[in-house]
């Protein structure tokens, strides 16, 4: 075993980073269900293909074809609507009750009906540029999926902002300072023993994960036919005990209310919370950058010391086939 | 605290270092080319090596340039076994075409492998894409080995490289064995991201476990398993990994001829990412992030003695690795 004091403050301190990124990623699903963020956002880039035609886009969302993919009658609006369904859902709309989706001429009618002039020129331009129905329904398709595209920008974007806050607010509720994390790890040589062992546990639980194969083939007669297995059911596995145990040695308010409690004083606490921020904001921003980085981020960097401590293994101890080194590639 | 922050920020960035590969493609463009050998493009040539390297580095020539109508993403072509006389004609358009900004008919076996990934960002498939500063641009998409380049056939390049050391099986599919790649998809496009890999042009022996299967594109696919030459009882190096050959190619004629189950063959081959099980996990398993083993198919684009030149160079060169 490859022991070095250096490195193992590393992995205490990607273990931490991955720890928060673990607690973060939680809270983030758990913000995004209950806001139903996805399903916000299609509807803002479904408002932006209609032109904002509220009648059409009502119809649309009532049609059976899209409220079947509503996860409940309570939410109204589906998270994702394939572009198929859309296309045959709004040329259904538009040609009107009675009438064929793939009969151009009642399309026609129905697009000049529209009262939206933006909706009515793309629907125009579109059915100008189809010589038949089944060419006008791959252009909406791609119409859609164009748009969609742009909410896929929007959604990511507003992601990647939300993971930065969220990993500000987790680093200060929990005053995880990078800095004091660093200093225990460094000066306390139990609390690292601790911490490097749950890593060790954490980073041979995980890879499971990245070593499953995503389909086999089955049919001897078919090597294009794949089946897909391991397909994911049930959600991340949370904190341990002993991680969050660790995790709370690492964290924590204690000595700095103890601290802001021993102040006397209106001007003494304003000095004494100055002083705690001001020792803590250096940590406080690595923390924060750190953990904006994303879990698998930090357990792969994880893996990577682990792999690294694992190097110069002793002669009893079972080899580790994931540390072969790589060899340089020519392409 | 003795402890140096300074080095403690080294160490960091150091495991940081070369982490991975963002790219993010469109679903209907892997569904387009998942079952297909090759792929046809309208290529701009930005750069080209002003010669092919030597057999002993590989014996390719690199033309980085872009397709942004077929592909949409940075790219390099290479011409293998590009210092044969035979393929002058091709270096020769090559050359002839080589910053000009025309676009000129280019085929040749599709590859995406995270061998050059960008240091930062994602690599967004038709997004614009900046003319190549150099024949080595950052990138993750190859037309590799390339058939054709304007009118020149260069089906013929697909044979043994004389004078180049293959890697190792082993260790190359020891290699492979252990990528893995982050999914998240949506309904138009699936963000990949996987670690930077390496390991073209290994030498290996493939035991065929499923019988021929026709490519749309004429080319044949093949499941096998990855054997050690040495040792029949021993475990395989890989199991279940697609073979892919390039219609028109030595390679393809041997596999077109009749491969049995339970065949062996020896081949030299190049690893890329199987877009055919990436499409059918992502069908299975929806929108969300997920994290799995990188499935990856080879390339056959020679087999082994199959230099015309100089027939028994492989068994030379492997007889003098194993000394």
């Amino acid at each position: 075993m490859f022991s070095m004091p250096i490195l193992d403050v590393a992995i205490g301190l990607s273990f931490f980073y991955l720890l928060l990124g673990l607690i973060c990623s939680t809270v983030n699903e758990m913000i995004a269900a209950k806001l139903k963020t996805r399903a916000k956002f299609l509807n803002q880039g479904i408002d932006r293909l209609l032109g904002g035609d509220s009648q059409i886009k009502s119809e649309l969302y009532k049609h059976p074809l899209i409220s079947a993919l509503s996860p409940s009658d309570l939410q109204h609006y589906p998270s994702y609507i394939p572009a198929e369904k859309f296309a045959t859902a709004l040329l259904d709309i538009v040609s009107g009750k009675g009438r064929l989706l793939t009969d151009i001429d009642a399309l026609r009618e129905g697009v000049k009906k529209i009262g939206t002039p933006a909706l009515q020129t793309s629907l125009t331009a579109l059915l100008d540029s189809s010589p038949d129905a089944a060419a006008l329904k791959k252009n909406v398709e791609e119409w859609f999926n164009d748009t969609m595209d742009r909410v896929s920008g929007w959604y990511k974007r507003n992601a990647q902002r939300n993971a930065l806050l969220l990993a500000c607010a987790v680093t200060l509720v929990m005053n995880a300072d990078t800095v004091n994390a660093a200093h225990t790890l460094w000066t306390n040589p139990s609390m690292r023993a601790a911490v490097v062992e749950e890593a060790r546990l954490r980073a041979a639980k995980k890879p499971p994960d990245e070593s499953l194969p995503m389909v086999e083939y089955r049919n001897s007669s078919d090597a294009t036919a794949s089946t897909p297995v391991n397909v994911p059911s049930s959600p991340e596995e949370g904190l341990s005990s002993n991680e969050q145990k660790l995790l709370g040695q690492l964290t924590g308010w204690g000595p700095d209310w103890e601290k802001l409690g021993a102040a006397s004083g209106l001007a003494a606490w304003l000095v004494a919370l100055w002083l705690i921020i001001y020792t803590h904001s250096i940590g406080w921003i690595v923390t924060a950058l750190a953990v904006s980085l994303g879990a698998p981020f930090w357990f792969d960097t994880l893996n990577r010391f682990m792999n690294i401590r694992n190097a110069g293994r002793a002669p009893d101890e079972p080899r580790d086939k994931s540390s072969s080194a790589q060899q340089p590639s020519n392409a | 605290m003795r402890i140096s922050s300074r080095t403690l920020i080294i160490v960091l960035a150091l495991a940081a270092w070369g982490q991975a590969g963002t790219i993010v493609l469109k679903r209907a463009w892997i569904e387009q080319f998942k079952d297909r050998a090759t792929i046809d493009a309208t290529f701009t040539i930005d750069h080209a090596h002003p010669r092919p390297n030597p057999p002993a580095k590989d014996g390719d020539m690199h033309v980085a340039g872009r397709a942004p109508k077929e592909i949409g993403l940075p790219m390099v072509a290479e011409i293998m076994n590009a210092a044969d006389a035979s393929e002058q004609g091709a270096v020769n358009t090559v050359h002839s075409n080589e910053g000009n900004g025309q676009f000129i008919a280019v085929s040749g076996a599709w590859r995406l492998w995270f061998e050059h990934p960008p240091s930062t960002g994602a690599q967004i498939q038709f997004a614009d894409v900046p003319p190549a500063a150099n024949t080595n641009p950052d990138h993750c998409f190859e037309i590799h080995p390339l058939t054709k380049v304007g009118s020149n056939d260069l089906k013929a390049s697909l044979h043994d490289i004389s004078g180049f050391t293959y890697k190792d099986a082993e260790a190359a599919f020891a290699s492979y064995e252990k990528l893995s790649v982050s999914l998240q998809s949506n309904a138009t496009a699936v963000t990949l991201t996987s670690a930077k890999s390496g390991y073209n042009y290994v030498l290996f022996t493939m035991r065929v476990a499923s019988r021929n299967t026709a490519l749309k594109d004429g080319g044949i696919s093949v499941v096998a398993d990855v054997v050690p030459e040495t040792d029949d009882d021993a475990e395989a190096l890989a199991n279940n990994v697609r073979m892919i050959f390039v219609p028109g190619t030595a390679p393809f004629q041997k596999a077109s001829g009749g491969l049995q189950i339970g065949d062996e063959l020896t081949v030299v081959g190049i690893p890329r990412v199987n877009l055919n099980a990436i499409s059918s996990f992502l069908a299975a398993a929806g929108d969300g992030k997920v994290t799995r083993k990188l499935p990856y198919e080879m390339i056959v684009v020679a087999l082994e003695g199959s230099d015309a030149a100089v027939p028994t160079a492989t068994a030379g060169r492997r007889a003098a690795q194993k000394r």
